[in-house]
This record gives C-alpha cells, structure tokens and sequence, in this order.
C-alpha cells in the first residue's frame, strides 16, 4: 500500500500547523462550527471597501458570493461559540465568565488589520472580529419592530441586525468582500469592547508572560514546504503543534504588586482557512502524522492510510490554495486584592498564521 | 423626455433599457393605493409619500454634495438614510477619496412612488427613479479630468423608504441597475 507525506510547517507566536496530504483511505468530514446567528438570505450587498463600477450607493442582492461560509460568519458571537458553556462548567479555579473580552490583537493570516481605530474598529465598517476575519456593525438605527430585515425575529435589545463585512486578503480595502446582513441575538466578541482596563490589561499581560515562560513546542521539524503537490479527493491530515499543556484546562497564578492573578486557560478550536472557500473547525489541535515525539497534541505513528482521526479536509478541486490556521483560546480571569475581587472575565485569544500556498493536482492515470 | 418619465412612471422610463432591479424578497410588498381606501388612508398615504420623497430628495441632493468632495467622515446622511444604505454610501464615498476621485456636475433624478403600505408597521414606501448621469462625473480630483470607463448614462434606482418613528422616515435601501435611457 502506497503512502505518501506531505507536511508544512510554519510558526507564529510559539506554535506551528502542518498540513500532511495522505494517499489512499476516504474523505473525513471534519466538523464545523454551528453558531446561534442565523443568516439572513438575499442579504448581500453589491458594495465592498473597493472601487466599483457603479457610481451611486447600491444595497442590492450582490452577484458575488460573499467568500466567508455562512454558518461559520455566523460563529464569532462568544455566547455561541461551539462548546463554550460545557467548557466553562468543565474548569475549575478562575471562572471563564462574562464579560468576553479580546486582546485586541487584529491580524488576518498573521498581518495585522491596516489603518483600524482603538478597539480594532473601523469607522465605516464597524468592528473587527478576530474569530472570522469580519467587521460587524449593527444597523443604525435599528429597523423598526416588524421591519421584513428582522426575519420574524426578535428586535428586543441586545439582538440587532448586523452588517457583516469579511476581509479576504491583506492590503487595500479593508473589508474586502461584499457585506452580508447578518442577525445576532448577542453582540459579536470584541464589539464595542474597547481599550482594557488597568487591571484587565495586567492581567492580559501576565498571562501571556506564563504563556511565554511556559514550554512552547519546536517547530520546523517537519519535511519542507512545497516538495509536492496533494490530490484531489483523498485526505488531508491537519494539525497544529501545540502540545497537551497549551490546549487542555490549565490553572495558573501570579503575584503581581499584592494583587493575585488566577487564570484558567483552555484551547478551543482550530479554524482552518482551506483556501477553497472552506473553513474546517477542529475542536482539537490534530493529529500530527509521523510527527517526532513530543511534538503537537497527539501524534500518529502507524503505517494504515486513512483520514485523520480528529481533523481533516479534502479537496475536491485542483489548484493552489492559500492556507491558514487560527488557533483560539479561552482564557478565565480573576484578579484579587486581600480577597476582594477586582477583575473578572474572559480573554478570547486567537492567534492566525501567515497563508501558505498548497498545490493540490489531479491524480492522473496513464493506459496503453 | 425625462419630463415625461416623471409623469407616465417607472414603466415608460425603464423601456427599453433593462427594467428595475427587483427589490429583496424579505420586503414587504406594498399596497397600491386605489380609489376605494377611505379618506383617513389616503391622507396617511399620501403624508407617507411626500415625507417619502422629501427623505429621498435629501439623501441624494446629501451624496451628490458629499460626493462632490469626496467626504465620507460625515453623519450629514443619517437625517436621510438609516443603514444599511448610510454604511453603503460611506463605503463609497471612501473608495471615492481613496481613489483620489470626485464627482463633479449633478445628476439628474426624477423619483415617482411605486407603492405604498401604512397599514402595517412600519410604514414603507418603495420609490423609483432613473438617475441621469450624463452631466455628473468622477474625475481625478487633483487634475479634473474624468476617470476613464465611467460611462454610464442612466441608472434605475429602487429605493425603499421607512417611518422609523423618532427618526422620521429614511431611506433604507437602495438597489440600482444600469439603464440605457430614461
């Protein structure tokens, strides 16, 4: 039986992903993100951050497809995100609790966000999501109750309708794909948030100086980029090298100037950014094929072809896809000072790594 | 012509260029006011089609203004548009000032009510209008020549207008479509 590997590894902020195309074994279905927001169909709107043809406003059904899934744009808002309340009852020490909070940090695939205000905003296009890579901004001012725009679904507050605006490349244009209505019966994460408090921040900083004390796994052990071509139809492995300590439930403290900082942190999902068209969301880091010991969560060192066992995707088309990962974290907070509480809640943490290119050919059979 | 588009309606003018762009189905389909609704419903029909017009009149006369100097930090439309058509315009009015573009000159416009619905909340008016673009162009603003390919003569717009009650009534949405007269 015929085997072949192919990885890539890449690393951003103290982790790497490799893709590894298997040959031979059936397609796995990976699952995907279901969130509580709902669509709304013949929403989209012919008018980008980019020039167009037309010179007067235009809200009419766009002719292009937004790129962006639509149950996974669906997906940013914190109160549904897959799996949230079953880890939040699941840890102990510090709670992960409301108010969800963001590091402010806004990339896509790794660059940040050019030209955004304080709070990752941008004043046309509303706020920038780290989760899946759009602007959000409620409709002002909000429709009428009974207005045909709600669905048929509540307009009681905090439920709006949002214009939901994705980004689809770096550069020019901000907010580069046709904008979508979008209804949401919570705010999206990081809307309207703000800077960070004092204490918000120095949490925020403590924490990512244990995450940087901690253990972070090598990378670049894997076969290099670009050495050949997957194919169409058969499966793609798809990790990220992140090991037990930086995925599961971990509680952690510090002192810091008589203040106690508890946190517990927990890895959520992974969204992989085929560059098809097609998002994978794993609820874990994967399983590296043939990775070296002590590299990634798990790692797979048999010799059977096949899907992988936790997260995977394949191709049903040839081409040369950009892809990228962002990895999300759960981080619960609480900040003490002689027993009383200063600060609680939730950092939801998400780190994108930079595109890289997978060639993805047709298998092709030669008779005589 | 365009004298007589305003008169005879939509159909006239759309002919024999491409017809309006149908509105998205979740909008309500308006009720047509005829002869037969009693006095109360025409006068409330017919408040809600002047206040209709008046808010359509103003976001255009507002865009082309804006437009003229390519001005999107602004909050001037919301007294006439509520989004998602205020985002849109500013979308627009962005890529103007990106591009380094103005529109210079007017446009002409001559909107007629399609349809009219008072008696479900909120109130909707549904407006169209063939917008001429001959005598309003986009031009490099630091030289004031014209931008090449902007050569569209007429475009169809559908708009729709709602009461948002302390607002007062706004263009909502704004679908357009390219004609070739008017």
């Amino acid at each position: 039986m015929l085997t072949r590997r192919r990885t890539r590894v890449f690393a951003v902020a103290g982790m790497a992903v490799a893709l590894v195309v298997m040959l031979g074994g059936p397609a796995v279905a990976a699952p995907r993100a279901v969130g509580a927001t709902a669509a709304l169909p013949a929403s989209a709107f012919a008018v980008a951050g980019g020039p167009t043809a037309s010179v007067l406003p235009d809200t009419s059904v766009a002719a292009a497809t937004p790129v962006r899934d639509a149950t996974l744009t669906a997906s940013p808002n914190p109160a549904a995100i897959p799996g949230l309340p079953q880890q939040a009852a699941a840890l102990a020490g510090a709670p992960i609790i409301a108010p969800y909070l963001s590091d402010l940090i806004c990339t896509y695939n790794g660059s940040p966000v050019p030209n955004l205000q304080t709070g990752c905003v941008d004043p046309v296009l509303g706020t920038y999501d780290p989760l899946d890579n759009c602007f959000w901004k409620a409709l002002q001012p909000p429709p009428p109750p009974g207005s045909p725009l709600w669905g048929g679904k509540s307009s009681n507050s905090p439920a709006a309708i949002y214009t939901v605006t994705c980004e689809t490349h770096n550069g020019a244009n901000v907010g580069n794909a046709a904008a979508v209505l979008q209804y949401s019966a919570t705010p999206p994460l990081n809307y309207l948030q703000g800077p960070l408090g004092p204490v918000q921040a120095t949490a925020l900083s403590v924490f990512t100086g244990l995450l940087a004390l901690a253990p972070i796994p090598p990378v670049g052990t894997a076969p290099a980029a670009n050495a050949e071509p997957g194919i169409v139809g058969l499966p793609n492995w798809l990790w990220a090298d992140i090991t037990p300590a930086f995925w599961d439930p971990v509680n952690s403290g510090k002192s810091v100037a008589g203040s106690s900082y508890a946190f517990t942190f927990q890895g959520m999902h992974v969204d992989w950014d085929m560059g098809d068209g097609n998002h994978v969301v794993c609820a874990t880091p994967g399983t590296g094929y043939h990775t070296p010991a002590g590299i990634g969560y798990k790692r797979y060192t048999g010799s059977t072809p096949g899907p992988s066992p936790d997260c995977g995707y394949t191709y049903q088309i040839a081409g040369t896809f950009p892809v990228s990962a962002t990895v999300t974290w759960l981080v619960g907070f609480k900040v003490t000072l002689l027993g009383k509480t200063l600060a609680s809640g939730t950092f939801v943490i998400s780190k994108t790594t930079p595109a890289l290119l997978h060639k993805i050919g047709e298998a092709q059979v030669v008779t005589q | 012509m365009a004298g007589a588009c305003a008169v005879v309606g939509l159909a006239a003018c759309a002919a024999p260029g491409p017809t309006t762009t149908a509105l998205p189905t979740r909008t309500a389909v308006p009720k047509v006011v005829g002869p037969s609704i009693d006095a109360n419903a025409a006068n409330a029909a017919n408040s809600a089609k002047d206040a209709a017009l008046k808010a359509y009149h103003g976001y255009l006369d507002e865009y082309v203004a804006l437009a003229a100097t390519a001005t999107w930090d602004t909050k001037d439309l919301e007294k006439y548009t509520a989004d998602p058509l205020t985002q849109q315009a500013l979308v627009k009015l962005r890529a103007l000032s990106d591009a380094g573009h103005v529109m210079t000159g007017k446009p002409t416009s001559h909107p007629v009510v399609t349809g009219v619905n008072t008696t479900t909340s909120p109130a909707t008016v549904l407006i169209s209008d063939c917008v001429g673009m001959a005598d309003w162009t986009e031009v490099v603003k630091k030289s004031g020549k014209p931008v090449a390919a902007a050569s569209i003569a007429y475009q169809s717009v559908s708009a729709v207008v709602v009461d948002y009650g302390k607002y007062g009534w706004l263009v909502q949405q704004s679908n357009e479509a390219k004609a070739t007269a008017c």
